[in-house]
């Protein structure tokens, strides 16, 4: 079990820091289209659309890696008067609903990739890249931010359980 | 179910949900998964994943991350540090001194970016450390930044004003001239409250002391400092204005700017770069991810009705021009605690602005109401997004209470700001009027 | 019980991909909100939309085809390369010059049923809109097609493909940022239908060049409805919307003419907007480009050989091409 939770650790981070990187890329795309647009006055086809599908598996799939660092930002102006293991419980019930909007966005995630997949669907303009790409990240995105918070809601089911903090790995 | 109640429903959950700890990003997801599952089914839950793919295709949104890579590397690379060492030098003896400087910088970055989450991000890594590193109290430090974050919505360009005007039929370029002397007022109510506050309680933004206090040749020579940063904001605000390039595409080019000064200062390293990659992906995903579910709640808001909502409301109003213009702005306020701006504007728009023009008011005055209407939204809880992108940036140790906190004064001015634009519609139709003739 | 039945109320929900500031958009939702609560006794209820107020603009095929919605409108554009005889309809720069004609095509020719055809198979009932003109307005005036030359125009599809073939420098910038985006030079051109959506987007304040001829006459609007959510109606709320669809795309061709000539009036006396028109020679030229484009968009499939081959043999004997 703690193999397991080491390894989703291990990829949200490490995929994270990667996609991170995504950012420079972005930078490169946006400066050089403006350069040949305003310098040369020979805009580019694709800039406009490769930068937005930049953005859109950069944030997409940043949610694990937020959650890894627990960055999700919360209120604790009512819970911060509890002790640890109530909140645990109260957690226990409240992160179904994260459970619920990961695992929507996942399963109906695949339907949309799918469905752009089967139909090697593009953008509609001159470029016309192809849409399935990006559009998997958003499963992907899900799935990797659903498995940081199963390992968050077992720490949190043990603490409600038996009372002692799982020691920190 | 009536809207009335199924309104109570989805408000009283969020709060709730809220209030036990759930992240704000879950809430929002969280409810409107559940929220288009009763009421439309398994095809209703398709929303959530399509709201997902709309927020990955706003343009508007790339500057997001530009804007945050660009104050990191400039914090890191110690610029904004220099900058806010300059303006303490400069305004030594002045109390509240950093606070008034961060909200001119706040007022030329809403000038710059047309979304107020950049602004407030970017200011928030630039002058938070900065202000509480020279002991200022951190309500003055936080709500300076919050506050004149806001800005960016009210001073022109703007992603509200735009999405008002095409809705309403308005000239863009109107409204965005409207907004200018409000905006401007806003910043000048702000200043004026930091430098009297601080006046009578010196602790809360301390002068520098006067055996730090330099000569006017080593203020001259400090000024250096501020160059490149000056440079940056002359790239970024004149490659908009001289054409060249579009907002958003403005902000990647202050990235390369930071880069190039962060060069300058000869602090250019892989690891700071690296760095600041990271942090900016993380405050990035923060930000975005509580738009995805904040789309979600308000799809499923609006699916439900909303607009109905708005037109009883409408027809329960007593009679009386103003009754109905308060009670408008009231509503606003209120929706502002819980939804985003660009759902308000959905939701409220069609219904509002044909009453105001039927009741003989200005409807591009009416839209400058709205919007510092909205930058109020901002600020207010539960879901004043600006507080939870503070409390990404605060230091370790600031709780929510703390930010809650800093923030009531600045709501306060900014209602006074209102009601003053109300009184003399005249600071948000001069320029206006000028402009279009 | 068959009574009882017949007398159910049936609620959608229909999002439009027009903001509610513009000009359609009104006669559209009083259509889908009151005209056909009334001709079905209040048995259909439907709330309209505005643009982004359920669900992305850019996907509501996809949300349209899951019955998410039960109904949208939208343009085919968005959706041509899932089915690709779309792009006949929404896409043929330089095909016809009236109104008149494009309905003609659409409803009296069989292409109105091919486009009927090719939904039917996602899932979806289509109905063209109306038909209406697409032309670009500009910070330039341009009478010959060398006048394109450089020209920085916000375009999509096939018409910025024939611009690129002509020299233009085509750029895609979203709708939210092209009023800054031409008012500051970013872009010099751009085409939002034609003239009375050129006045929704406030580009007369800031570009005072409106060019003729239209890009194109096309019914690139269209409403598309959920098949599950359509055959849950019965058989006479099924008739009414046909019938009353088929005579709406006509009725609302014609205002939309005189809304376009107002339009344009305005554009005149208001906005100091100067009319230009290409020399003949330059229409050949450009009427030349366009068709290439036809060919093109003709091989993607057999429904879109079969439309263009109508569509050529029709603007023959229109004498609008040899
Ligand atoms: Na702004
Ligand atoms: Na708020």
């Amino acid at each position: 079990m703690n193999k397991f939770f080491k390894t989703i650790d291990a990829i949200n981070i490490y995929l994270g820091k990667a996609v991170s990187f995504f950012l420079l890329l972005l930078v490169a795309v946006i400066v050089y289209e403006v350069f040949v647009r305003y310098v040369l006055n020979k805009p580019t086809i694709w800039a406009h659309e490769v930068s937005q599908m930049i953005y859109g598996a950069y944030v997409i799939l940043l949610g694990g890696f937020l959650q890894q660092r627990k960055g999700h930002v919360n209120v604790e102006i009512l819970t911060e008067h509890f002790s640890l293991r109530t909140r645990a419980v109260i957690n226990c019930f409240t992160w179904l609903l994260f459970f619920a909007f990961c695992g929507v966005l996942f399963w109906k995630g695949c339907d949309l990739a799918w469905d752009s997949f089967v139909y090697r669907e593009t953008d509609s303009t001159v470029f016309a890249p192809p849409l399935y790409p990006v559009k998997m990240m958003i499963p992907l995105g899900a799935l990797l931010m659903f498995l940081q918070g199963v390992i968050h809601y077992i720490g949190d089911l043990r603490l409600a359980i038996t009372g002692k903090k799982e020691e920190e790995s | 179910m009536s809207i009335e109640l199924i309104t109570l429903l989805l408000f009283g959950s969020l709060i709730l949900l809220l209030a036990l700890g759930l992240p704000l990003a879950f809430v929002l997801g969280g409810v409107g998964v559940v929220g288009s599952c009763i009421l439309w089914g398994d095809k209703g839950l398709y929303l959530v994943t399509s709201q997902a793919w709309g927020a990955m295709n706003k343009f508007t949104l790339l500057a997001i991350p530009l804007f945050i890579f660009m104050s990191m590397i400039l914090e890191r690379a110690g610029v904004a540090d220099d900058l806010y060492t300059l303006m303490h030098r400069w305004m030594g003896p002045l109390r509240g001194g950093l606070a008034i400087g961060t909200v001119i910088i706040c007022t030329i970055f809403a000038a710059m970016a047309g979304i107020s989450g950049a602004a407030t991000v970017s200011m928030g890594v630039i002058a938070l450390p900065a202000m509480l590193k020279r002991g200022y109290s951190k309500t003055i430090a936080m709500g300076s930044v919050s506050g004149g974050g806001a800005l960016g919505i009210l001073i022109p360009p703007s992603v509200p004003m735009i999405l008002y005007a095409t809705l309403t039929g308005l000239s863009i370029g109107g409204l965005f001239a409207g907004g200018v002397l409000p905006g401007l007022l806003l910043a000048c109510l702000f200043i004026l409250y930091i430098g009297i506050r601080c006046y009578f309680q010196p602790e809360m933004g301390p002068a520098l002391p006067p055996e730090e206090r330099v000569s006017w040749r080593e203020k001259l020579i400090s000024l250096k400092a501020v160059i490149l940063p000056i440079i940056i904001i002359i790239m970024v605000l004149g490659s908009i204005y001289a054409g060249i390039c579009t907002a958003t595409e403005a902000s990647a080019l202050g990235c390369v700017g930071a880069v190039v000064s962060a060069a300058v200062y000869r602090k250019l390293k892989w690891d700071l770069v690296k760095e600041a990659c990271h942090r900016t992906a993380a405050l990035t995903a923060m930000i975005v991810w509580i738009l995805i579910g904040a789309y979600c709640f308000t799809a499923v808001y609006t699916g439900t009705g909303a607009h109905t909502l708005m037109e009883h409301l409408m027809m329960s109003i007593p009679g009386g021009k103003w009754a109905i213009l308060i009670t408008m702005q009231i509503i606003f306020f209120i929706l502002g605690c819980m939804l985003d701006p660009a759902g308000i504007i959905m939701i409220c728009t069609p219904v509002f602005v044909p009453v105001i023009t039927s009741l003989g008011f200005d409807p591009l005055w009416f839209g400058v109401l709205f919007v510092m209407n909205m930058e109020m939204g901002y600020l207010t809880p539960p879901f004043g997004f600006n507080l939870f992108y503070m409390k990404a940036i605060a230091p370790a140790g600031t709780t929510m209470g703390d930010i809650y906190r800093s923030i009531v004064p600045f709501v306060i001015l900014q209602g006074v700001g209102l009601i003053i634009v109300i009184l003399f519609p005249q600071i948000a139709l001069w320029l206006p009027k000028l402009t279009l003739s | 019980a068959q009574q009882s039945k017949d007398q159910k109320v049936y609620k959608w929900n229909i999002q439009s991909h027009l903001p509610a500031g513009s000009a359609a958009y009104k006669p559209l939702k009083e259509f889908f909100e009151q005209k056909i609560n009334k001709l079905t006794e209040g048995r259909l209820q439907i709330t309209f939309h505005p643009a982004g107020a359920m669900v992305p603009t850019k996907d509501i095929f996809a949300v349209c085809r899951k019955g998410t919605v039960d109904g949208a409108t939208g343009s085919p554009i968005y959706w041509m390369t899932i089915v690709p005889v779309a792009a006949i309809a929404a896409n043929c720069p330089l095909a016809f010059k009236t109104a008149q004609e494009c309905l003609h095509f659409h409803f009296d020719l069989g292409f109105e049923q091919m486009m009927k055809d090719e939904h039917a198979k996602h899932n979806l009932v289509y109905f063209s809109e109306r038909a209406y003109p697409t032309a670009m307005i500009g910070k330039k005036p341009v009478y010959k097609v060398e006048d394109l030359k450089g020209y920085k125009i916000r375009s999509s599809g096939a018409i910025a493909e024939m611009l690129n073939e002509l020299g233009a420098a085509t750029v895609m910038i979203p709708g939210t940022e092209l009023y800054l985006a031409m008012q500051t030079g970013v872009v010099e051109g751009a085409h939002w239908g034609a003239a009375r959506g050129a006045l929704t987007m406030k580009l007369p304040e800031v570009a005072k060049y409106y060019i003729q001829p239209d890009f194109a006459v096309s019914a690139t609007d269209c409403i598309i409805i959920n098949k599950d959510s359509f055959e849950a109606l019965p058989k006479d709320i099924r008739d009414i919307l046909n019938k009353s669809l088929k005579e709406r795309a006509y009725q609302r061709t014609v205002e939309y003419a005189q809304e376009e000539k107002d339009a344009l009036d305005t554009m005149i006396k208001d906005y100091k907007v100067t009319v230009c028109t290409l020399d003949p020679a330059s229409q050949k030229i450009m009427r030349t480009t366009a068709m290439k484009l036809w060919d093109k968009m003709a091989a993607k499939d057999a429904a879109s050989a079969k439309a263009v081959a109508m569509l050529k043999a029709y603007l023959k004997e229109l004498k609008y091409i040899d």
